[in-house]
C-alpha cells in the first residue's frame, strides 16, 4: 500500500486523536496515583490466618510485560498497563486486543510485573507525553517515527543499543541518546505505585521489579529482578538496566548496593538458559576467568531460583543430555539462541549442557566439590514472559506471548511480530508455585530465597517434597504429615547433610522421600511421579537418573527393560478433549534411595506428570477449524518440577 | 527594578526555552481559533478575555478561578507589563506564522495539537468533575466492586470410609471429645487431605475446586466460630470446621474502595472526553482521498 499525501494526513490527524487522548488519560493515572499516595485506610484486612510452617501453596507469575516494555508496545500493545496485568491476575476480566474479553477461570495469588529496564517505558511515555520525554532528542526522534508507524526504525535503535552493550569489548556501534535518570525514576514510581495500590496482604501480593536484559551475542542471560519491599524503600531506586554492563556480577554488585542502602531485600531470577547457547551455566564467567569461590558464593546468594519454564519452552533438560529419560523431549526450543543464531548440530550436546537446569545441577555438584560451594544450587519456578499483561498458562485459555499471538485463526501459521519465531512453537506455560504461611509479599519472597517453590507448566498440581532420614509409611498417613516433614526432615530447597548420620547404621541409611501430589481440581488426573537423581561419581563423572516412584492404573515395571509403561491417552485431537479415566487423582509415597551412597553429593527433584491433555494449539485447531500443523505435537504430557533437596557428605 | 524589566527578564529566559517557542506559537494559534474569524494581520486586539488567556498560558495554570480573578486584582504596574508582553508574542507568532516556520515543523504541529487538547481537557477539568461526580457515579457502577463472599477457616478431615472405620462416626466422636476439651491438639487427628488444612480469604468457588459444590455451599452456612463445627461432607470424606473469619457478599462502602473508583471514574471521563472531542476535531475538517 503506497501512502499517499492524504492518506499521509488522514493517519496524522488520526493518530494526532490518539496521542492526545492518550496525554489526556495519563494526567488522569498521574492524578489517581498521587491519592493513592494519601488514601491508603482501605487497605486494612480482615483477620489473618498465619500458620508456623508453610501451610498453603500459592501460585503466582513472576514474569509479565506492560506497555511499559520496549517489545510489548513496538509489537502492538499500546494501552494495556500494569494496572490491567493485576487486575487480571485477580480474575477480572480485561479486554484483549482480539476484542475478546479475556479472563482467568482461577485467579492467582500473586504477581510481578517485570517490564524491561532497557528503555523502561520510554516509547509508553513518549506516547503518553509523560516525564519530560518528548522534550528529549530521542524523544522527538521516535515520536516522528511513531507517528508514522515506523516501529521497525525505533526497534532497529533498540536492539542496536541492546546489541552494542552485547558486543565484545572494543566493537563500536552506534551510540543513541539515553533519557535521563530521573526520567526512569518517575516511570519507576509509577510502577511502584500501582503495584502497592494492589498489594493486598492475605488475598494478593503484588510485587516490584523489572527485567534486565542481557544478551551477549545472542546468548540469553535475562534476569527478573524481584523486591520483597514497598515503596518505603524501592521508591529511589532506577531500574539496572543491562545497557550500564551486561554483566550479571555487575547486576548483582547494584543490587547488594540496594540492600546496603535501605536495608531491603532483592533477588533476581534467570530465565531462558534455553536460549542462552550454554552461557547461562558456563564455567566461565564474562571476563573470561573462569568461576571461582567468590562468585560462587554471590551468584548463589542472588539467584537462588530459576524461572525454568515459561512461554519460550522448558529448560529442564534435553533428550541430547538426558538421552535415556523418555520425557525429556518436551518443549525445548532447541534450535537457536535468542537472536535465532542456529546451534550447529555437533555443537548442541556441548551447548545445551550449559543451556538445561538438569545438567547445571549436576554441573553444580561437581563445582562444589572443587570450590566448595556450588554456584547452581537453584530451586525451579515457572512464570509466563507474557508480553500482553495476561498471565494465562492454561492449554485451553491461552493468550500467548504478544499481542500477534493472542487467540486468532491466524496464530497457528502466524509468526511473531510478522517476523520472529512461529508463534505455534509458544509453550503455554507457566507458574510458580510457593509453599508459604500466608499470601504476603514477605512470606512469599522468603519462601523463593529459601526455595520452597516449584515449577508448573500451567496446572496447579498441589506437591510435597519432604527429604529425611527415618520418614515412613505411618508419617504419611496423618494428617499432619506436613509437620512430621518439616520436623523429621527439610522441604523442598532443602539440604541433607552427611553429618545426620551417626552411629553403626550411618553407612547403610539412605535418604527418604516423602512426597504426596493431588491433580489440579479443575484439570487432568496424574500419569506418574518422579525423582530425577543427579550425582557426581568419585572419579569425578556426573550422572543422572530418573526414577519413577508412583504410579496409576496398577501399571507393572517391565523386569527386562526396568521401564513402567506409558499411561496410554484418552485425547481426542478432532474434539480437543481428554477424559479423566486414566490417571489417578492424587498420589502419596515414601521413596528411599536404593543406589545411595553417602560419600557422594547428590541431588533429588520431583517430576508429577500429568496424563496426556491437547496441546493449546490443538484446542486452537478445533476452535478455528483448522488443520493442525505437522511441526506441533497433539497432546503433551503437562507437568510440575520440585526444587531440588541436596545430599552433601559433609559434617556441616 | 521596575516590574516591567523584572518581567522583560522573566520572559527572556521562558523565551529561550524551545518549549516557550512552542506555547507562544500555540498561544497565538489558540487566540485565532477563539476570534473565529481571520484577524487583519496588522491589527492585534488586547481584549479582557485574551489577556486572561495569555496570563494562564504564562502560568501554565489552567481552571483555576484564582488565576482566572488574577487580573482583576493586578497592579497596573503588571497589567501593563502583561500587555507589553501579550503584544510581543502574538507579534512574534505572526511573523513566524507569515514566514511559514510553523508549517512544515512536525513538533509544532504536535505542540499545537497538544495545547490544544490540554486545553480541552482541562476545559472539562477531569479531575474535578471526577470528584465531584464520583458519588453518584459509584451509585450507578457499584456492582462492579462487589466482593464476593469470603471465608477464611481450618479443618479436621476424615477420609471416605475403608472396612475398618465410618468417617462420620470418627468425626462426630473427634467433634465431642474436642467440645469435652476445646485445648485438645488438633494436630494429630483425622487423615491426610490432599490440598491444605487452612484456607484464607477465599470465596465458594476457590472452595468448590478442593472441595467440591456441596462442601463450598455449607461451609458458608457456618458461623463464624471459635468453636469445631460439622462435620460437613465433602467429595473426600467429612470435615470438622472452625471458620476463623467470614465475610459476606457486599458492595463495599465507597470510602473503602476510593481510590479504585476514583481512578476508574476518570478513566472513564477522559474516555469520553476522548471520544467528544475526536468527534468535534474531525467534523472541523473535510477529508479528501487523493488516491
Amino acid at each position: 500500500m503506497s501512502i499517499s499525501k492524504f492518506s499521509r494526513v488522514g493517519l496524522f490527524l488520526v493518530s494526532m486523536v490518539f496521542i492526545s487522548a492518550s496525554l489526556v488519560a495519563c494526567g488522569d493515572q498521574q492524578d489517581a496515583q498521587n491519592n493513592t499516595n494519601n488514601n491508603d485506610a482501605s487497605a486494612s484486612n480482615s483477620e489473618r490466618l498465619k500458620s508456623d510452617t508453610p501451610d498453603g501453596v500459592y501460585w503466582g507469575d513472576l514474569h509479565i510485560h506492560s506497555r511499559l516494555s520496549m517489545d510489548s508496545f513496538s509489537f502492538g500493545n499500546r494501552m494495556l498497563s500494569a494496572d490491567d496485568a493485576f487486575k487480571f491476575a485477580k480474575g477480572e476480566p480485561i479486554e484483549a486486543h482480539t476484542g475478546d474479553m479475556a479472563q482467568l477461570k482461577k485467579p492467582l495469588d500473586f504477581l510481578l510485573v517485570s517490564d524491561h529496564a532497557e528503555f523502561l517505558g520510554v516509547v509508553a511515555s513518549i506516547m503518553d507525553r509523560k516525564h519530560g520525554i518528548d522534550e528529549t532528542e530521542l524523544g522527538k526522534r521516535w515520536m516522528g517515527w511513531l507517528e508514522e508507524n515506523n516501529i521497525q526504525a525505533i526497534l532497529n535503535e533498540w536492539v542496536g543499543m541492546l546489541d552494542e552493550a552485547s558486543s565484545p569489548v572494543g566493537a563500536e556501534a552506534q551510540k543513541i541518546e539515553y533519557p535521563p535518570d530521573s526520567f526512569f525514576n518517575e516511570v519507576w514510581q509509577d510502577m511502584v505505585d500501582t503495584a502497592e495500590r494492589h498489594n493486598d496482604p492475605g488475598k494478593f501480593s503484588a510485587f516490584s521489579g523489572y527485567e534486565w536484559t542481557s544478551m551477549i551475542e545472542g546468548d540469553n542471560l535475562h534476569r527478573v529482578v524481584i523486591f520483597r519491599d514497598g515503596p518505603e524503600k524501592t521508591s529511589g531506586i532506577i531500574p539496572v538496566s543491562s545497557i550500564e554492563s551486561n554483566d550479571p556480577e555487575y547486576l548483582w554488585a547494584r543490587l547488594d548496593d540496594y540492600e546496603q542502602k535501605t536495608g531491603g531485600q532483592v533477588l533476581a531470577i534467570p530465565h531462558n538458559s534455553n536460549l542462552s547457547e550454554g552461557r547461562m551455566f558456563s564455567e566461565e564467567r564474562i571476563s573470561g576467568a573462569m568461576i571461582d569461590t567468590a562468585y560462587a558464593n554471590t551468584r548463589i546468594r542472588w539467584e537462588p531460583v530459576l524461572e525454568m519454564t515459561q512461554v519460550k519452552g522448558d529448560s529442564e533438560t534435553h533428550p541430547l543430555v538426558s538421552p535415556d529419560d523418555v520425557f525429556a523431549d518436551f518443549e525445548n526450543w532447541d534450535e537457536t539462541d535468542i537472536n535465532r543464531n542456529e546451534i550447529p548440530e555437533d555443537k548442541k550436546k556441548e551447548v545445551f549442557t550449559g543451556s538445561y537446569a538438569r545438567p547445571a545441577l549436576k554441573t553444580g555438584l561437581a563445582l562444589e566439590e572443587r570450590l566448595g560451594v556450588n554456584p547452581f544450587k537453584f530451586g525451579m519456578i515457572g512464570s509466563t514472559d507474557s508480553h500482553t499483561v495476561m498471565a494465562t498458562a492454561d492449554s485451553d485459555n491461552y493468550y500467548g506471548k504478544f499481542v500477534d499471538s493472542e487467540p486468532s485463526p491466524e496464530r497457528l501459521m502466524s509468526k511473531m511480530g510478522g517476523i520472529l519465531w512461529n508463534n505455534r512453537m509458544l509453550t503455554a506455560a507457566g507458574y510458580a508455585a510457593v509453599w508459604a504461611e500466608e499470601n504476603s509479599r514477605e512470606a512469599i519472597f522468603d519462601a523463593i530465597k529459601r526455595k520452597e517453590v516449584y515449577a508448573t507448566t500451567g496446572p496447579r498440581i498441589v506437591l510435597r517434597f519432604f527429604g529425611g532420614w527415618d520418614f515412613d509409611a505411618d508419617d504419611l498417613a496423618q494428617a499432619d504429615y506436613a509437620a512430621r516433614g518439616y520436623q523429621k526432615g527439610v522441604p523442598m530447597g532443602g539440604d541433607l547433610l552427611g553429618g545426620d548420620l551417626k552411629g553403626a547404621d550411618a553407612k547403610n541409611t539412605a535418604p527418604r522421600f516423602m512426597i504426596t501430589a493431588s491433580k489440579d481440581p479443575d484439570g487432568a488426573n496424574l500419569d506418574r511421579v518422579q525423582v530425577v537423581k543427579g550425582w557426581l561419581n568419585a572419579d569425578g563423572a556426573l550422572q543422572e537418573k530418573v526414577f519413577d516412584v508412583a504410579w496409576s492404573d496398577a501399571r507393572v515395571i517391565d523386569p527386562e527393560t526396568g521401564v513402567l509403561p506409558l499411561v496410554g491417552s484418552t485425547v481426542n485431537v478432532e474434539k480437543a478433549t481428554y477424559t479423566n479415566t486414566i490417571g489417578a487423582e492424587n498420589f502419596a509415597t515414601v521413596w528411599t534411595d536404593p543406589e545411595f551412597d553417602s560419600s557422594l553429593r547428590a541431588f533429588y527433584y520431583v517430576r508429577v506428570l500429568e496424563i496426556p491433555t491437547p496441546r493449546w494449539t490443538t484446542y486452537d485447531a478445533q476452535r478455528f477449524n483448522l488443520d493442525l500443523p505437522d511441526d506441533v505435537v497433539a497432546s503433551i504430557q503437562e507437568r510440575v518440577y520440585s526444587s531440588p533437596i541436596w545430599f552433601t557428605p559433609l559434617d556441616e | 527594578m521596575s516590574l516591567f524589566s523584572q518581567a522583560w527578564r522573566g520572559l527572556s529566559v521562558f523565551i529561550r526555552e524551545p518549549l516557550a517557542v512552542f506555547i507562544i506559537f500555540s498561544a497565538g494559534l489558540y487566540g485565532v481559533f477563539l476570534v473565529q474569524k481571520p484577524a487583519d494581520e496588522t491589527l492585534i486586539i488586547v481584549s479582557e478575555a485574551r489577556l486572561q488567556e495569555f496570563y494562564q498560558y504564562k502560568r501554565q495554570s489552567f481552571g483555576l478561578p484564582a488565576i482566572a480573578n488574577k487580573l482583576e486584582v493586578m497592579s497596573t504596574g503588571e497589567r501593563d507589563a502583561l500587555i507589553e508582553d501579550f503584544i510581543r508574542e502574538e507579534v512574534l507568532v505572526r511573523e513566524a506564522r507569515r514566514m511559514g516556520l510553523d508549517a512544515g515543523d512536525f513538533i509544532i504541529r504536535q505542540r499545537l495539537i497538544q495545547k490544544l487538547e490540554f486545553l480541552a481537557d482541562t476545559q472539562a477539568d477531569t479531575a474535578q468533575k471526577a470528584e465531584a461526580l464520583l458519588p453518584d457515579w459509584y451509585g450507578t457502577h457499584q456492582e462492579n466492586y462487589r466482593q464476593p463472599a469470603e471465608i477464611s477457616f481450618t479443618h479436621i478431615y476424615f477420609a471416605k470410609p475403608d472396612e475398618t472405620t465410618d468417617a462420620n462416626v470418627e468425626a462426630a466422636r473427634v467433634l465431642s471429645a474436642l467440645k469435652r476439651d476445646p485445648s485438645l491438639p488438633i494436630a494429630g487427628l483425622g487423615d491426610r487431605f490432599l490440598y491444605h488444612k487452612s484456607y484464607q480469604r477465599k470465596s465458594q468457588a476457590d472452595i468448590a475446586g478442593h472441595f467440591g459444590d456441596d462442601f463450598a455451599l455449607a461451609v458458608f452456612e457456618l458461623s463464624e466460630n471459635e468453636a469445631w463445627q460439622g462435620p460437613l461432607a465433602s467429595r473426600h470424606g467429612h470435615h470438622l470446621v472452625r471458620v476463623v473469619d467470614k465475610a459476606e457478599s457486599k458492595i463495599p462502602r465507597l470510602a473503602d474502595v476510593r481510590e479504585k473508583v476514583l481512578f476508574d471514574l476518570k478513566l472513564s471521563l477522559s474516555e469520553a472526553a476522548r471520544q467528544a472531542h475526536a468527534e468535534r476535531l474531525q467534523k472541523k475538517y473535510t477529508v479528501i482521498y487523493n488516491q
